[in-house]
């Protein structure tokens, strides 16, 4: 005689097997969203208790993945994000040095640091800066242009998942990441600074 | 197709967000044009790094058992 399983007990083993395997990346996510390790802790655990509780709306066969992504996003926005700290106050524009063109973008900047301390922009990212420097600018990025980045260059969604996740047309996500990613790069770029591996004058143009 | 207008499509490219046509023009122009070309790179490069960056960090065993410990609960 066949066991026939209740769906309750069905829904739990499909959800342990499915929605658990997600659970570092979406952890991994949940830190740069809340910057501290025990409210990542707490918003995971209320992604997955949501998710547990609502997976009979999940529909089989469509994006699991995203599905919990866009709770993550949902119930960070929702609960988490009055209690955060605010992100450090950041130039989204910079003016380029009207002789040089450069102050632009990392690549610029560091070509521009003449006579450089690095070989070439792609030695200084590999040599330079390290993962913590990059999870720091992360971190220090408003949290429209964060979501954004994190989704794409982190967890490598498609624009359009990006969009379903944040409820936000798909020129929004690009423009997001535009901005984003040019202000996580000046954001690099002032770290670098600080920390004394170049120095920058006043116009913005590197020296060093 | 120029510097800047390839430089306005760059994050498309490196998404693979571009129709047949306008990836065509793209890859030409940076098959052609090494600065171009080596901003590419450096872009893909920075795109790993954040990527494996973020990774590392997973959650602990202790948040493992209190989010199963959740699916008895509900």
């Amino acid at each position: 005689m066949a066991i026939v399983m209740e769906p309750q007990a069905q829904n739990k083993e499909l959800f342990e097997k499915e929605a658990l395997q997600y659970m570092d990346e979406l952890f991994a996510s949940a830190m740069r969203m809340a910057r501290n390790k025990e409210a990542a802790e707490d918003l995971l655990s209320e992604v997955y208790a949501k998710a547990w509780k609502s997976f009979d709306q999940f529909e089989p066969g469509t994006n699991l993945r995203a599905w919990l992504y866009k709770i993550l996003t949902n119930t960070y926005i929702n609960h988490y994000r009055q209690k955060q700290r605010q992100p450090l106050m950041v130039e989204l524009d910079r003016p380029e040095d009207p002789e040089t063109g450069a102050g632009g973008d990392l690549y610029d900047r560091i070509l521009g640091a003449s006579p450089s301390p690095f070989d070439n922009p792609d030695q200084a990212l590999a040599n330079r800066i390290l993962d913590q420097d990059l999870k720091k600018a992360i971190d220090n990025l408003p949290e429209e242009f964060r979501m954004a980045v994190l989704l794409s260059d982190v967890q490598n969604f498609s624009y359009q998942d990006i969009a379903d996740i944040l409820s936000i047309p798909i020129g929004t996500v690009r423009s997001r990441l535009w901005r984003g990613r040019r202000l996580l790069q000046n954001i690099l770029w002032d770290q670098a600074v600080a920390a004394g591996i170049v120095s920058d004058n006043k116009k913005g143009k590197a020296t060093v | 197709m120029n510097c800047d207008e390839w430089f306005d499509r760059l994050y498309q490219l490196l998404d693979r967000d571009l129709d047949e046509k306008l990836w065509r023009d793209v890859e030409k122009h940076m098959k052609d044009c090494r600065p171009c070309w080596d901003r590419f790179e450096f872009e893909k490069r920075l795109k790993e790094r954040l990527k494996n960056s973020c990774c590392k960090e997973s959650c602990t065993e202790k948040l493992r058992v209190r989010i199963k410990a959740l699916f008895t609960k509900y």
